[in-house]
C-alpha cells in the first residue's frame, strides 16, 4: 500500500475487489450482471451433464454393492453383503485372463501403432506434392465406423470370400483362418487393431512435426548431421513427449476395443481374445449379472482415471518443457 | 559438379520415399477398397475365388438393402445422431462460452472430467442406462438413444467450444459492451455469429461420434429404434451369411462419415484428444 | 463538470495490487495521455475508467456522475482498442452504426451518422468492405469511426498505432490530433511510447508500477522532470545520469570531475549525494570543459550521436555539428547553463 492515498473514503481495505465489495456487499452493477449471465449459461450443461454422466456412475456404483441379477428381481436392493462381487472379482480367473489378454492386446497394438505412426509420419514428413496428396488415404482406417472396420476384417479372415485366401488356395497353401485358431486368434485382433489406429498416431505425431521449429534441423544440418543423425538426434527426442501422449491415448482407448472382438471372434475360441470389456458385455449383458459386472466395471473406471490423469499431467506438465 | 550430384542424391532419395509412401497407401486403403468393390458384386461372384476378381458390376445389392428394415434403420441413424448433436450443442455452447470467459480456478479437475467421460468404456454407462431404460420404458426408443449420445456429445461441445471462445479476442465483447449491447445481445449478435466455422466443425464430429455409435444401440436397441451399424451386423447372425448386403450397408454406413471426416481431418485429432490437447 | 475525475483508485487481483491509489484530473476536452513501460497499470486505469475492471477502491467520475457501478454500455464513451475488436461479420459501415443500431436510432439517422464519420476519415469508399478486406491503417480508421459516431462524452483509446508500421503511425498519430482539435472530445490515451505521449497530448500522466510519477504538460515533464524515472523516461536518447556529491554549491563526480551548477538551488540543497541529469541534446564539444573519452560515433546525417565516459561514467552526446571525433579521442564537453537537473541519490526525487 502507498503511503499517500488520496479520496480514500474511509475504508482501510487492502486486498481483492471481491474481498472489499463482498464485505460490503456492493459488487458493481456489471460485475453483478455478468457472473449471474455466465451462471445462467453455464447451469444448464452443468445440471444436465451431471444427470446423464455423473448420476449413472453413482448408479453403478450401487449397482456394484448389490448381486443384482436380472433373472431374480429381488436381487436390486439387496446391500445384505455389499463387498460380495468384490470378492468374487479377487478368486474370478476368467477375469483375471481377461486383465492379461487386455494387457498383452492394449501393449502390443499401442507398440506397433506408435512405430507405423512414427515411421509413416516421418516419410510423409519430406512432404513432396505426391505425399501431400496421398496423406489422406492413410487416414481412411481411422475415420471409418469401427463396426465397420470389424466387417472388412471379418472378411478378409473369411477365406471363401477373402482376397488373401483366393491367393493362398491359388499357390497351393493350406492356411487355417487365423480368428478361429487359439494360437493366432488374438494376433489377427491385434493386425486388424494396429491398421486401424496408427493413422491416430501418425497424426498427432505429424501435426508435431509441422509445429517443429525449422531452426533446429538447419542447425543440426550446418553441423553435419546425416538424415539418419538428424532423426535420432533431433527429431526423435523432440517427439518425446507427442510419442509418450499418442501411446496413452492409445492405452486407454485400446481398453474399450469392442466391435472387432465382437465381430472378428466373439471373444474366442475359448476365452483368448476375451478383454476385460468384453468380459463385462458379456457378464451383464448376456448372463444378466448386472452387479457383478458393474463392481468389474468400477475397477476398469478406476483404471481408465488413473490413466486419463497421467495424461492430463503429461500434457500440462510438458508443454512449457521443450518447445 | 558437387551441387549436381547433391541434387541428383536429393531426387533419387525422393524418388525412393514417394515409392515407399505408394506402396504404404495401396496396402492400407486396399482392405477398404475390397470391401467397397465387394458391395458390387453379384452374389455368385462374392464367393468365386481367384474368378471373382473379374465380374459385372451390380446395385442389386444396394436395391435389396432398400426394400428391407435397413432403410428405417439408416433413418434411426440419422434422427438420433443429428437431434443429439443439435441437442449438445444448445446446451454445451453457452456453457463452453461462460467457461472460457469466467475465470475457473478447477482447471485441471474440468479438463480430467472431461476426458474422463471420454475414456470411460461404453458399457460403464450401458448398465446403469439399460437398467433406468427398462424401468422407464426408454429401450429401444430413439429417445433413449438420443440422451445417451449426450454423454459423450455434451463433453466434446463443451471442450472444443472452449477452446475456440479461448482464442478468440475479447476486446470485441468488449467493444460490444461499449458500444451498448447487453450481454445476452453480445452473446448472440456478436460471439455466435462469428463462432459459425467452429460450431460446425463441432458439430460434425458430434454427429460422427454418435452415427459410429456400435454399443449403446446393440444394448439399448431392439427393433424399433435400432441404427444402421446394429442392422448391418443382424445380416451376419440369421438369414445366412449375406456379404453383399453387408457390404452394401456397411458402404452406405461410411459414406457421410468419409466424406465428413475427410472433409475435415484438420480437427479429428482435436477431436479424439478432446480434454488433453488444446487444439 | 465535464471531462473525468480519477479519485484515489486502487485495482488488486487478490493478494496483488496493479493500482495504488491513482488520482487524475481530467478537463473537458482535454488529451491526455498515460504513458509509462508495460506493466505500469494504464491500460488497467483505462479499462476501469470504461468499466471493463472493477475498481477495487476509489471513484472515477465522468461528466459529473460516479460510474463506478454503471455498466460501460451507461458510462457514454466509446473506445478503440489496440487490435481494433472490429465485428469481423460486419461491414464497416455495420460496425460503425453498431453503438445507434442498438439504442434503436432510426435507420436514416444511423446513415447520416455514419457517412459524416466516414467523411471526415475518409472511408466513404469502403463502406460496404468487410474488416479483414482493409489495410491496417484503414481498420484503425473504422475504429476510430465507430468512436467518433457515438459521439461519446469521453474517447479511450489503449495503444491504438502499436500495431502500425513506423510510417503508418506517424501519420496516424497526426490524424488523431487533428482529429480531437475538430471535435474537443475529451481524450484519454494510453501508450507506451514517449514520443506518441509527447507529440498528442495536453497533458501526460506519467505511470509506473501503478503509481502516477508526474501529472504535467509534455514541455514541463521534459524541462522540470519530477524524479529520476521521469526524466529518464521522456526524452530520446534519454537523460545522462552522472553520481556525483554536491559539496557547499560544487558538484563533483567520484572522479573528482566538476560539473558546472548553475541551479540557484543552491545551499538549500544540503551537502549530500545527488544524481546529476544532463540531457544528450544539451552538451557541446569544445576546446575545454569536461574531459571525456569518445568510445563510439554514431553519424545519423541531421546529428552524430556520441557514446562517451566522463570518468567511469558512460554518457550519451548528441551534436548538430559533424564532428572528426574518433574512437580512443580525449575531448571537451559544455553543458548547456541552466540545462542540468539534479536529483537527490537517496529517493530520486529532484532537488530544486
Amino acid at each position: 500500500m502507498s503511503a499517500v492515498e488520496v479520496g480514500n473514503r474511509g475504508r482501510s481495505g487492502p486486498g481483492s475487489a471481491r474481498g472489499v465489495y463482498a464485505k460490503a456487499g456492493v459488487l458493481p452493477v456489471f460485475e453483478k450482471q455478468r457472473q449471474r449471465f455466465f451462471w445462467l449459461l453455464l447451469a444448464p450443461v452443468l445440471a444436465i451433464l451431471g444427470v446423464v454422466t455423473l448420476l449413472p456412475t453413482l448408479y453403478l456404483l450401487i449397482t456394484s454393492f448389490t448381486p443384482l441379477n436380472l433373472a431374480n428381481p429381488a436381487t436390486a436392493w439387496d446391500f445384505s453383503d455389499p463387498l460380495v462381487n468384490y470378492r468374487t472379482l479377487l478368486t474370478d480367473d476368467r477375469l483375471h485372463n481377461s486383465l492379461w489378454v487386455q494387457a498383452k492386446l492394449s501393449l502390443v497394438t499401442v507398440v506397433l501403432q506408435l512405430l507405423f505412426g512414427l515411421g509413416i509420419a516421418l516419410l510423409l514428413n519430406v512432404r513432396t506434392p505426391l505425399m501431400n496428396a496421398l496423406r489422406t488415404s492413410f487416414l481412411v482406417p481411422m475415420v471409418l465406423p469401427p463396426i465397420v472396420v470389424a466387417i472388412i476384417w471379418k472378411v478378409l479372415y473369411s477365406p471363401d470370400i477373402s482376397p488373401a485366401w483366393w491367393l493362398f488356395q491359388v499357390l497351393g497353401w493350406n492356411i487355417q483362418t487365423p480368428i478361429t485358431n487359439a494360437a493366432w486368434a488374438l494376433s489377427a485382433i491385434v493386425v486388424a487393431d494396429t491398421w486401424e489406429w496408427f493413422p491416430f498416431t501418425m497424426l498427432i505425431i505429424l501435426a508435431a512435426l509441422a509445429m517443429m521449429p525449422e531452426e533446429q534441423r538447419e542447425a543440426a544440418v550446418v553441423d553435419g548431421a546425416s538424415t539418419w543423425q538428424l532423426t535420432w538426434y533431433i527429431t526423435l527426442p523432440y517427439l518425446k513427449q507427442t510419442l509418450m501422449v499418442a501411446g496413452l491415448f492409445r492405452l486407454i482407448d485400446s481398453i474399450k476395443t469392442f466391435p472387432l472382438i465382437y465381430i472378428l471372434t466373439d471373444g474366442g475360441p475359448g476365452s483368448v481374445t476375451e478383454v476385460s470389456n468384453y468380459y463385462i458385455f458379456v457378464q451383464s449383458f448376456s448372463f444378466s449379472y448386472i452387479g457383478y459386472s458393474s463392481a468389474v466395471t468400477m475397477v476398469l473406471l478406476a483404471m481408465i482415471v488413473v490413466l486419463s490423469w497421467v495424461i492430463v499431467r503429461a500434457v500440462s506438465g510438458g508443454s512449457n518443457g521443450d518447445q | 559438379m558437387a551441387t549436381s550430384k547433391l541434387a541428383a542424391a536429393a531426387r533419387r532419395n525422393e524418388f525412393i520415399a514417394n515409392t515407399i509412401v505408394v506402396v504404404l497407401a495401396i496396402i492400407t486403403l486396399l482392405p477398404f477398397l475390397w470391401f467397397v468393390v465387394m458391395s458390387f458384386k453379384p452374389a455368385d461372384d462374392i464367393f468365386a475365388g481367384i474368378d471373382g476378381f473379374f465380374f459385372k458390376p451390380t446395385l442389386e445389392n444396394y436395391t435389396s438393402l432398400w426394400s428391407d428394415r435397413f432403410a428405417s434403420s439408416m433413418m434411426n441413424s440419422f434422427i438420433t445422431s443429428s437431434v443429439s448433436t443439435i441437442l449438445a450443442l444448445l446446451i454445451g455452447t453457452p456453457g463452453a462460452y461462460a467457461l472460457s470467459r469466467a475465470t475457473m480456478k478447477q482447471e485441471r479437475t474440468m479438463s480430467l472430467l472431461i476426458l474422463a467421460s471420454r475414456m470411460a468404456p461404453p458399457v460403464a454407462f450401458a448398465i446403469p442406462y439399460f437398467l433406468v431404460y427398462r424401468y422407464m420404458g426408454l429401450l429401444d426408443t430413439r429417445l433413449g438413444l438420443i440422451i445417451v449420445y449426450l454423454t459423450f456429445n455434451l463433453a466434446l461441445v463443451v471442450w472444443l467450444m472452449r477452446n475456440f471462445f479461448d482464442g478468440t479476442p475479447r476486446a470485441l465483447e468488449e467493444a460490444a459492451w461499449i458500444d451498448g449491447a447487453s450481454l445476452w445481445k453480445t452473446f448472440m449478435v456478436i460471439v455466435l455469429p462469428m463462432s459459425g466455422p467452429a460450431l460446425v466443425t463441432t458439430a460434425i464430429l458430434c454427429f460422427l461420434y454418435s452415427w459410429n455409435d456400435f454399443f449403446f444401440a446393440l444394448t439399448l436397441t431392439r427393433n424399433n429404434a435400432m441404427t444402421a451399424p446394429v442392422e448391418v451386423v443382424n445380416f451376419m447372425n440369421y438369414e445366412g451369411w449375406e456379404w453383399g448386403k453387408i457390404a452394401a450397408g456397411g458402404t452406405l454406413i461410411m459414406v457421410p462419415v468419409l466424406a465428413f471426416s475427410l472433409l475435415m481431418r484438420k480437427y479429428l485429432v482435436a477431436g479424439m484428444t478432446a480434454g488433453a490437447v488444446k487444439g | 463538470m465535464n471531462g473525468v475525475r480519477i479519485e484515489g483508485v486502487k485495482k488488486a487481483y487478490g493478494a496483488v495490487n496493479v493500482i495504488h491509489g491513482v488520482s487524475i484530473d481530467i478537463e473537458d476536452g482535454e488529451f491526455v495521455t498515460l504513458v509509462g513501460p508495460s506493466g505500469c497499470g494504464k491500460s488497467t486505469l483505462l479499462r476501469m475508467i470504461a468499466g471493463l475492471e472493477t475498481i477495487s477502491d476509489g471513484t472515477i467520475n465522468i461528466a459529473g456522475r460516479v460510474v463506478n457501478d454503471v455498466p460501460p454500455k451507461d458510462r457514454d464513451i466509446a473506445m478503440v482498442f489496440q487490435n481494433y475488436a472490429l465485428y469481423p461479420h460486419m461491414t464497416v459501415a455495420e460496425n460503425m452504426g453498431f453503438s445507434l443500431k442498438l439504442q434503436k436510432t432510426d435507420k436514416a439517422k444511423i446513415k447520416s451518422a455514419v457517412d459524416g464519420a466516414a467523411e471526415i476519415l475518409d472511408l466513404t469508399k469502403l463502406l460496404d468492405r468487410y474488416p479483414k478486406q482493409l489495410s491496417g491503417g484503414q481498420r484503425q480508421r473504422v475504429a476510430m469511426g465507430r468512436a467518433i459516431v457515438r459521439d461519446p462524452e469521453v474517447f479511450l483509446f489503449d495503444e491504438p498505432l502499436s500495431n502500425l508500421d513506423a510510417k503508418l503511425r506517424v501519420q496516424m498519430r497526426s490524424e488523431i490530433k487533428g482529429l480531437h482539435q475538430r471535435l474537443k472530445t475529451t481524450t484519454v490515451y494510453v501508450t507506451h511510447d514517449q514520443i506518441e505521449a509527447m507529440t498528442m497530448a495536453d497533458k501526460i500522466v506519467v505511470m509506473r508500477d501503478g503509481k502516477v510519477e508526474q501529472v504535467g504538460k509534455p514541455l514541463d515533464l521534459y524541462d522540470r522532470p519530477a524524479n529520476l524515472f521521469v526524466a529518464g523516461f521522456i526524452g530520446s536518447p534519454s537523460m545522462n545520469f552522472i553520481p556525483a556529491e554536491w559539496t557547499n554549491g560544487k558538484v563533483v563526480t567520484q572522479g573528482g570531475i566538476e560539473l558546472p551548477s548553475a541551479s540557484s538551488a543552491g545551499g538549500a540543497i544540503g551537502n549530500r549525494k545527488i544524481v546529476y541529469g544532463i540531457r544528450p541534446e544539451h552538451m557541446t564539444i569544445a576546446a575545454s570543459g569536461i574531459p571525456a573519452t569518445v568510445s563510439i560515433v554514431e553519424p545519423t546525417g541531421a546529428e552524430t550521436v556520441l557514446l562517451l565516459k566522463v570518468g567511469e561514467t558512460s554518457v550519451t552526446a548528441v551534436v548538430k555539428d559533424r564532428t572528426t571525433a574518433k574512437p580512443g579521442d580525449r575531448i571537451f564537453l559544455q553543458f548547456q547553463p541552466g540545462a542540468e537537473h539534479m536529483f537527490d541519490a537517496a529517493g530520486g526525487a529532484r532537488l530544486s
